[in-house]
């Protein structure tokens, strides 16, 4: 049936949208907000990945309850990585903020080389996978969407997914933090000069970033195996999602990923050789004839 | 406007003379004597492939830096045009049948100065990071293309292995691959290498290089002195171009295996890693740097299976301290810095 | 406000010799702002023009247009007898129409010699020669070497210019203008971030070259005293239009000028 084969795709579209967004948007806002442009941000998605298995592996002796599984997932992965990024931002990533976009993107792909074998020295070199036992997605199983049966696990993602992008949108708009972030990306020095301690913004913003980056990776996993090759992957398709949004708009990695979500679903059902090649396609033509991306002239939430 | 085609200059006897005498040419003739004779007195094979492997990536990374340390621009996407070295080689020998050397690697370089110019010729125009995230995507679009084997030229991700090629009519690939490699495979690696410093060193002090880096220095300037600059970025793609994908043609022999893996966005980390670490800002640093890249991953794969934390913190620290600079540039300094204290004192 | 007298030009001047350039209407828009609203002016290769007006008076924007920075919404520029409308930024240079930057545009990792040289050997339009080495291109060098002596730079010659004083960098930029041979210069704010002091003295040097090489000379300034003192002819721009075009007493004279540019406090 044509339209149950759209539907199921569009589903997967939207999932792999919630996916890219999780893994992209903390790039883009630590680029448009504190000017670094990242490279090794995915490589915290992979973190997240490895973290879930484990942590969800070794929940199994405690507890197999689905809600407590999904809080561990949604919540407490996420904080761990919170606090875990502020001491990096305080550390490895202090001094980046100073250098060029150029050397930026050079010292993170360091970090990146660095990350991957702390992941093998505590996790080994082959892929790890969630146990049947502790897997909330077969533990949900499958609901009924219009007519459609659609794993509750990936509904559930795709609606984590939508409460970030209104939450961090809500967080620009209504909170003082939020205020003091759009300024900084208007206006980095003014900000300083008007005595607001930046720094600690800076690290607000990178954490936040970073743990939503970790949030998609143990979302991922349930579903997927983790690998060393999940951060190379991700580098390349967070990159092509901040670039054909605007780099540095809220908006922008919501409506990319949603393409790309959209181009991979359907491009995996109908051309599958050529989905990847669609993707870096796009981005290509994005930088060639629209350099700013779709949203990236309108700053963080516009 | 002029379209004049590049011309070797008058070089007078003189001037021939005084380049012979030159105390660096003279080192590089020391150096290049002791290359080729090392495997012959040695006879150590493991060392004869390292070194064969260093200098290919030396071609590559000296070859790369045209565009990063003399033009100014980042490109990540230089594993397109090491791939499409690599490549070219093997689909020439497997399904055209072509099992001439020479003719592989001016194939090679050919096909990648082709590739050069339509990445160029696309990217150009943009600036910074942007050329840097538009190299990445097209080259992206090439691995994939390769990985996925669309056009059915690559065979997907196994890729394809390739035999030894003959040189001038000579059955050599017939030798033992050991002797194929220290007797002839490797010389002509090192006469590639230095082939590539010696035209590389004339092109980049004549008034092209110089014009290349007005452009990485001030190009309103260049522009407003009458430099079509765009015209000139795409040049030093394409120059850049070939000579990565000779040393990729090079390369594909040593490894006798070529996937995609040669052509994906990591491969160009490695190379723009090369690039840096010797120092991007001077002429010799990027040799420096294929060969520290490449001793202290050997090295710290000997010692430790963590050597990508190695590399990756000696990248960090590199691009922290010193920059541009890079190894080579930074005991340069030192070195001046030292004299001049000595001066002083 | 239609006080054009883009006529008079053509008394002030012999009425035999062709202007070296032309504009003709020219107009730009930047969405719904005017900022050249149908200038029409010419200029000779025998002499120095001063324009001045208020921020936002169109200056900086009809230079760019002159040099090819910005494209016409409307108009034509004739140069050396040739539509040049169109033509990209180097193409212009090439055909002798020389601009200079308000910030000195030189290239700091070069040195003062190479960054004049460099002028020199693009000027020959010989960027592209591959097998040559420059520091043996002897017919370069040699002009290279008169162009620094012409203005007064052999002692920097093997300096790099990241730490030359602001002043020696000006001259550096002008020298490197100069080294295009151009057939009419436009220097926008040729004397700015120079110290009082030394005002006079880039003007001189300036201007000394120009008539020695027969360089029609067109200068953007605020400083009033330079304008009169260097100009042999003023052109007033205000919102995009020509306010007067005359010689400088008769400009500082006009009322309209005075009501609009010299009490705007500029």
């Amino acid at each position: 049936m044509p339209i149950e084969s759209l539907l199921v795709n569009t589903f997967n579209g939207l999932y792999f949208a919630a996916l890219l967004f999780f893994a992209s948007v903390g790039l883009t806002l630590v680029f448009g907000i504190l000017n670094l442009l990242n490279m090794a941000h995915a490589a915290f998605y992979g973190l997240g990945a490895y973290v879930a298995v484990w942590t969800l592996n070794n929940a199994g002796d405690v507890t197999t309850s689905t809600v407590v599984l999904l809080a561990m997932l949604v919540l407490v992965i996420p904080l761990v990585v919170f606090v875990l990024s502020a001491v990096l931002d305080k550390t490895v990533f202090a001094p980046l903020y100073e250098i060029e976009h150029v050397y930026q993107l050079l010292a993170t792909f360091g970090v990146i080389l660095m990350l991957d074998d702390v992941i093998k020295f505590i996790w080994g070199a082959s892929p790890i996978t969630v146990d049947g036992a502790t897997d909330p997605s077969r533990q949900l199983g499958a609901i009924d969407l219009m007519g459609v049966s659609v794993s509750a696990y990936r509904s559930f993602v795709i609606l984590i997914a939508v409460a970030c992008a209104v939450g961090l949108y809500l967080m620009f708009v209504k909170t003082k933090l939020g205020k003091i972030s759009q300024a900084m990306s208007e206006d980095y020095e003014m900000v300083q000069m008007l005595g607001i301690n930046v720094n600690r913004v800076r690290v607000l913003i990178f954490s936040i970033s970073v743990a939503i980056a970790a949030l998609g990776g143990a979302l991922f996993v349930p579903f997927a195996t983790a690998t060393p090759a999940v951060t190379l992957e991700y580098v390349l398709l967070s990159f092509a999602v901040i670039v054909i949004g605007g780099l540095g708009s809220l908006k922008g990695v919501v409506v990319a990923a949603l393409v790309i979500g959209m181009v991979r679903s359907f491009g995996i059902a109908y051309f599958p050789a050529l989905e990847l090649a669609i993707v870096f396609g796009l981005m290509a033509l994005v930088i060639i004839f629209k350099p700013e991306g779709l949203f990236g002239d309108e700053g963080v939430v516009e | 406007m002029s379209t004049r085609l590049p011309t070797f200059g008058d070089m007078k006897a003189q001037e021939l003379k005084g380049l012979l005498l030159d105390k660096r040419l003279l080192g590089g003739g020391v150096l290049f004597a002791a290359l080729a004779l090392y495997p012959g007195l040695t006879m150590n094979a493991y060392h004869t492939r390292l070194l064969a492997w260093i200098m290919c990536f030396a071609i590559a990374a000296l070859g790369f830096n045209i565009v990063l340390g003399y033009t100014g621009l980042l490109s990540f996407g230089h594993a397109a045009f090491f791939g499409t070295g690599m490549y070219t080689v093997v689909i020439a020998m497997e399904s055209a049948g072509i099992t001439d050397l020479i003719v592989l690697l001016v194939l090679a370089m050919l096909a990648a100065g082709v590739v050069g110019a339509v990445i160029g010729a696309l990217s150009v125009k943009t600036h910074e990071i942007y050329f840097a995230l538009l190299t990445l995507a097209l080259a992206q679009l090439l691995y994939v293309l390769a990985a996925r084997d669309v056009g059915g030229l690559t065979r997907g991700t196994d890729g394809i292995g390739l035999s030894r090629p003959d040189f001038l009519g000579i059955p050599i690939s017939e030798a033992p691959a050991h002797i194929y490699l220290m007797g002839f495979y490797y010389h002509v690696i090192l006469v590639c290498l230095f082939a590539t410093i010696a035209v590389l060193w004339l092109v980049l002090r004549s008034p092209f290089g110089l014009t290349l880096k007005m452009i990485r220095e001030n190009e309103t300037r260049a522009e407003m002195s009458g430099v079509p600059i765009l015209r000139y970025r795409l040049y030093s793609m394409v120059l850049s171009a070939m000579i990565v994908g000779l040393a990729g043609a090079l390369y594909a022999v040593v490894v006798g295996h070529v996937t995609p893996e040669y052509l994906d966005w990591t491969m160009s980390g490695e190379i723009v890693f090369m690039a840096l670490l010797g120092g991007i800002g001077t002429f010799l640093g990027p040799i420096i740097g294929a060969s520290g890249f490449i001793i202290l991953q050997e090295v710290a794969l000997g010692v430790t299976t963590y050597w990508h934390f190695t590399m990756g913190l000696v990248l960090f620290v590199v691009v922290l301290t010193l920059r541009e600079k890079g190894i080579w540039g930074g005991a340069k300094a030192l070195v001046d810095d030292l004299n001049e204290r000595r001066d002083d004192s | 406000m239609s006080t054009r007298e883009t006529d008079s030009t053509s008394t002030t001047q012999n009425a035999s010799t062709e202007p070296i350039l032309r504009t003709e209407n020219v107009r730009k828009e930047f969405g719904n702002l005017v900022a050249v609203d149908g200038v029409s002016l010419e200029f000779y290769d025998d002499e120095i023009v001063g324009i001045i007006g208020p921020n936002g008076a169109g200056k900086t924007t009809y230079t760019n247009l002159i040099s090819g920075a910005l494209s016409l919404t409307d108009g034509t520029i004739v140069f050396d007898g040739d539509d040049i409308s169109d033509l990209r930024k180097y193409k212009r240079v090439r055909r002798g129409l020389v601009r200079s930057f308000q910030i000195p545009q030189i290239y700091d990792e070069l040195t003062v010699f190479e960054n004049v040289q460099s002028s020199v050997l693009s000027r020959k339009q010989e960027n592209n020669r591959l097998f040559s080495l420059t520091h043996r291109d002897t017919a370069s060098i040699e002009e290279t070497e008169r162009l620094l002596e012409m203005f007064n730079l052999e002692s920097h010659a093997d300096e790099h210019t990241e730490h030359l004083p602001h002043g020696v960098r000006k001259i550096l930029d002008v020298a490197m203008s100069f080294a295009l041979r151009p057939k009419l210069m436009v220097l926008d704010e040729p004397t700015s971030g120079v110290g009082s002091r030394e005002k006079n003295a880039v003007m001189e040097t300036i201007t000394d070259a120009a008539v020695e090489r027969n360089i029609g000379l067109i200068f953007i300034e605020h400083d009033m005293e330079l304008i009169r003192s260097y100009s042999d002819r003023i052109v007033a721009l205000h919102e995009g239009r020509v306010l007067d075009d005359d010689d400088p007493a008769a400009v500082m004279n006009s009322e309209a000028v005075n009501q609009f540019i010299l009490e705007g406090g500029v």
